[in-house]
């Protein structure tokens, strides 16, 4: 077999056990990698209804058919657990080294299981497999944790490690590798601390072959030419920060916990801003000849500190919290990235306690004083600590912002910005109608990277500020189109490098693989992936009111801006659903028929599926 | 007033540049005297006479229009795409900013 291991790795926590099992090159062919071969791997090791925070939620490291093949941008994995925020399906992507150090350990995946009795560190060395104490590494902050994991094994080591925030079980506490990167969304970091799991260090010596090397060089070279050209230039230049002016003045920029859609401050806090004023130097990850991230840094002379910054950061942590000033987005970013938490997450449910603040329902009795008011750089930066430590307000915040309501009460949940517990990116669903509809059907909650519905909205392809039943064959395009990138996995950075995607993906694959596949063998593929994550959360007990926005979105119009006046219709909304689950043919219930499953080549995983609902136990 | 002498009515447009266009430009704005009736090269060949920093770099060397990596939107609302369809009013805005949405 080329590009893969063909097995994965399960450990076991609970009774320190390793063992192998095989990946036939049918599962492989059908779900490629990444996010395919994570969201199957979690379909059949999660036992069905499993608390996300037991021992049995497996918690996936998965790697792709590119990994180890040094095309630009191939050094990626995908992490998925059962989420701790949304109760389905939760994955997240991150990239570098160790996606390569991990393959080369011998498997494409690793399933840990269980929970460890004390704090463990991970050691995966080729198939010699450590079961360490890790009592010396509790409460370290993920780079902390990083540098002593390497002291201790060997700078060669890749590791991947939570925070104080993944240790207390921080709902949205994400999983760190390789100096800060973040499998952030959907609080894989709880997953892993739920397992007493501080960290997991890997190498190997076990390259794959690919059957036609030669080929690839010569694609390596043309791609990453193309990599460096007009497709990836915001990348290069200002990085994704460069959204937050443009959004603005659009009216997509989500301010005061969805409130507005403009910011005043928000040039201070732009791309441009802080390539002026703050910009220390670009970096890549491994393999990557884009360098997209931009290396950041205070200037105000107080506490320094320095780290990376993207949109997603700069937005959530600045205009969603009422934040103007940049050098407190950059500290908060670095304490979410220190303690492993997901910075949309943290700003959402900070952004949704400042509206109970100021809507009375929480009080500074409540915040041990602290004045939790928008715009207030200190309270955020408080509070973040507070979560990662579950201290006093902070542990109802560490719940995220659709729990936090529950508990709160007072109609706060009115004002609770999250899709199924995943709480909203930084993308004006009201003025960005087919991202509207993205935010609403997607798996993971409201996620702007399993579909990049956004793309249309931002384009003449359609009229973003008004509705139509087109926009479900868009969005089904989006995901189909991004389950096969996450799969593979490219960098979406690149997409715009590719004359053709798919054919020129489904040649990559064949000479990656030397398996024959078609464009429409891998357009399938990210249908194919697509409907299993939506059988997963049937499984766990979706239902089609899940499928919905916040309801401010409905009930309050924008005020400001370029798009003052405009908003949305559960009505519109629903019409839009409706033409995605036709476009998906899938029932007026959003349920896959059973000809559409075994067209996906899907039937044994819907048998299972139909088992567990009767009962019985189905899962190998 | 005839349909020709419409056509060549003069506006001032606004265009407004985002991200690297602006910090090659060092400027957010420029003011561009064009036609009502005037296509997206006009734009562009208003805007590198302007500011030839920006040829090659956000408008295409042979100035018939912006580079695929650049959109333009008009007054915040209206993605123009490869062609200006409707004719600009005086005060309109035309927004220059980078294609790649992601983030």
């Amino acid at each position: 077999m080329y590009a893969y291991h063909g097995r994965v790795t399960i450990v076991d926590l609970d009774s320190h056990t390793v063992r192998w099992e095989p990946l036939e090159e049918d599962v492989l062919r059908r779900f490629i990698g990444g996010t395919g071969l994570s969201a199957y791997l979690l379909y059949k090791y999660a036992r069905p209804g499993c608390d996300p925070l037991s021992p049995e939620n497996p918690l996936i490291f998965a790697t792709s058919p590119l990994v180890g093949s040094r095309l630009t941008t191939s050094s990626k994995f995908a992490v998925a657990a059962k989420s701790p925020l949304t109760g389905m399906i939760g994955d997240s992507l991150s990239s570098s080294f160790i996606a390569t150090e991990l393959k080369k350990t011998g498997s494409d995946a690793v399933v840990v299981m269980g929970r460890s009795s004390i704090p463990t560190l991970l050691s995966i060395t080729d198939d010699e497999v450590e079961f360490l104490d890790a009592t010396h590494l509790v409460g370290k902050g993920t780079s902390e944790t990083e540098r002593a994991v390497k002291a201790q094994l060997g700078g060669m080591y890749r590791v991947a490690s939570i925070g104080p925030a993944g240790e207390n079980l921080v709902r949205f506490a994400g999983i760190a590798n390789d100096g800060g990167r973040q499998a952030g969304r959907t609080g894989p970091g709880a997953v892993m601390g739920s397992k007493n799991l501080k960290a997991i260090a890997v190498r190997g010596h076990n390259r794959v072959s690919f059957a036609e090397p030669e080929i690839l060089d010569e694609i390596r070279a043309d791609l990453s030419r193309r990599s460096l050209g007009d497709a990836t230039e915001k990348y290069r230049t200002l990085g994704t920060m460069a959204n937050v002016s443009v959004f603005n003045r659009l009216g997509a920029l989500p301010t005061r916990n969805f409130q507005q859609s403009t910011f005043e401050g928000a040039e201070t806090v732009s791309g441009e801003a802080f390539q002026k004023s703050h910009h220390v130097k670009n970096a890549h990850c491994a393999n990557c000849t884009i360098g997209c991230e931009h290396i950041v840094t205070t200037t105000d002379g107080g506490d320094k500190a320095t780290g990376r910054m993207e949109y997603q950061s700069s937005f959530a942590l600045g205009p969603l919290v009422g934040v103007s000033d940049p050098n407190t987005v950059i500290r908060a970013s670095r304490i979410c990235d220190e303690m492993g938490m997901d910075t949309i997450s943290a700003g959402g449910t900070i952004a949704w306690a400042m509206e109970c603040f100021e809507n009375g329902v929480l009080t500074a009795g409540d915040s041990e004083g602290v004045d939790l008011r928008f715009g207030n750089g200190d309270a955020v930066l408080s509070l973040l600590e507070m979560i990662a430590e579950r201290r006093g307000l902070g542990d109802v915040l560490a719940e995220g912002s659709r729990r936090a309501a529950a508990t709160i009460g007072g109609g706060s949940d009115e004002w609770a910005m999250h899709v199924k517990g995943l709480e909203m990116p930084g993308y004006e669903p009201r003025s960005l109608k087919t991202m509207a509809l993205a935010l609403s059907v997607s798996t993971r909650g409201a996620c702007h990277n399993r579909s990049s519905a956004y793309e249309a909205d931002f384009s003449n392809r359609v009229d973003r500020l008004s509705v139509d039943d087109e926009r479900g064959r868009i969005t089904m395009e989006g995901e189909d189109y991004s389950a096969v990138m996450d799969s593979l996995i490219w960098c979406k950075f690149l997409r715009k490098a590719f004359d053709d995607f798919y054919w020129e993906s489904s040649k990559i694959y064949e000479h990656l693989t030397g398996w024959p596949t078609s464009p429409e063998d891998l357009r399938l593929a990210g249908e194919r992936i697509n409907n299993l994550k939506k059988l997963f959360n049937i499984r766990e007990g979706w239902t089609p009111e899940d499928d919905t926005l916040p309801p401010r979105v409905f009930q309050e119009a924008l005020e400001t801006g370029v798009v003052k006046g405009t908003g949305l219709t559960r009505p519109d909304l629903d019409m839009m659903i409706g033409g995605y689950y036709r476009a998906r043919g899938w029932t007026a219930e959003g349920l896959a028929p059973e000809d559409k499953l075994e067209e996906l080549q899907l039937l044994d995983v819907a048998a299972k599926l139909e088992a567990v609902n009767d009962g019985t136990p189905a899962l190998p | 007033m005839t349909a020709t002498k419409k056509s060549q009515t003069h506006v001032t447009v606004r265009i407004e540049l985002f991200g690297n266009a602006r910090l090659l430009a060092g400027r957010c704005y420029m003011s561009v005297r064009l036609t009502g009736n005037c296509g997206l090269g006009d734009v562009a060949e208003a805007v590198a006479r302007d500011c030839p920093a920006l040829v090659g770099t956000v408008v295409r060397k042979d100035l018939r229009g912006f580079l695929d990596s650049y959109t333009v939107n008009l007054n915040g609302v209206t993605f123009v795409g490869d062609g200006l369809r409707q004719r600009l009013n005086d005060g309109d805005s035309l927004l220059v900013f980078s294609s790649q949405a992601g983030g």
